[in-house]
């Protein structure tokens, strides 16, 4: 499955790579200025009717930026100590100065992410979901915005490529599936892949990275 | 299971071509997701870590933060010893971890006792 996510992802960057002439680059200057080497990954606001929506970003959130080269708290133990803290709720922390957030925990910066739109149409062959995510990543220090990026897009599960016929049979089955059991792993990691890879907006790299941006 | 029957058809058609990543993951993401959506699956979240951190070190590829979260699911389950432990590999593996580490290693000395999932986070209280 992870396969099929990433060559999605990068099939969605190729797309945007085809059409990027005339997007201008992200003003990366406070970010760059901020320099930071550690992210707080905090809860994710759900804005929309999905209740899977929030922890189905939080879950995937680590891996694209540890990638990218940050250092990043641990999701799940972050996400219990904040309850016990009394920050249990999205909504509330979404609110609270990322000064205070990174304090807690001694992080560089704290990304927000806020899931604002989700629309699913089921099809007998296929399953179609839109999705509007936007990330916010603030400094822990002054509580400025160093980066952000809003993100949408169109999934659809799909087994493509190899014999048509095997695909349909394949793009079918996953359909059907998703019906029972959505999965929407797949859909968040395309989305991250799209916010935080993206050549013009996307994340530039942290310490770890061994990638030039 | 539900992931299974997918990733088995996905897998199928695209197999021979993984990208490199940096870290291992594992089962990592899908666990965390599968124990929000049911806390009695937590044996699984946590198999799922301690999974990703031998597999990881076999290449110097431990993701940050999977000590730790390996630590935290000790601390929930009373093993203190080993939660300690293991935010001390967190720590000197990662030195942005240290101010964090620093409190739960704390917060877990003190707890002698088992310690409930409620308590288990104090450690971050300003």
């Amino acid at each position: 499955m992870k396969l099929l996510q990433l060559l999605m992802s990068f099939a969605t960057l190729g797309m945007l790579a085809g059409c990027a002439q005339n997007v201008t680059k992200y003003d990366y200057t406070a970010l760059r200025e901020a320099n930071p080497r550690s992210i707080l990954i905090v809860p994710v606001v759900n804005k929309t009717t999905q209740v899977e929506a929030a922890d189905t970003f939080l879950a995937t959130l680590a891996s694209p930026i540890a990638e990218k080269g940050y250092y990043v708290f641990p999701i799940n133990m972050v996400k219990h100590s904040m309850e016990d803290d009394g920050l249990g709720d999205a909504d509330m922390v979404a609110n609270a100065p990322a000064q205070r957030l990174a304090g807690l925990f001694g992080a560089d910066a704290v990304l927000y992410a806020e899931v604002n739109h989700w629309e699913a149409s089921y099809a007998l062959i296929s399953t179609t979901t839109t999705v509007s995510i936007r990330y916010v990543l603030k400094s822990g220090k002054s509580g400025a915005t160093l980066w952000d990026n809003n993100v949408t897009i169109t999934y659809s599960p799909q087994a493509s490529g190899g014999n048509p016929i095997a695909a349909l049979i394949a793009d079918a089955i996953i359909a059907a599936i998703e019906r029972a059991h959505p999965s929407y792993i797949p859909l968040a990691n395309q989305a991250n892949a799209v916010a935080f890879l993206d050549q013009n907006k996307g994340l530039l790299n942290g310490p770890y990275s061994t990638k030039e941006h | 299971m539900k992931f299974s029957l997918f990733a088995f058809a996905a897998a199928g058609l695209l197999a021979g071509c993984q990208p490199q990543t940096k870290y291992e993951w594992g089962a990592y993401p899908n666990a965390m997701l599968a124990y929000y959506r049911a806390p009695e699956d937590r044996p699984a979240f946590d198999k799922a870590i301690d999974d990703v951190i031998a597999k990881g070190e076999e290449k110097h590829r431990v993701p940050p933060g999977l000590y730790a979260e390996a630590g935290y699911e000790a601390l929930s389950k009373g093993d203190n010893q080993r939660a300690i432990e293991l935010f001390n590999r967190e720590k000197a593996a990662w030195p942005e971890s240290v101010s964090f580490m620093d409190k739960a290693i704390a917060n877990a000395g003190k707890t002698n006792q088992k310690v409930s999932e409620n308590t288990a986070g104090k450690g971050v209280s300003p």
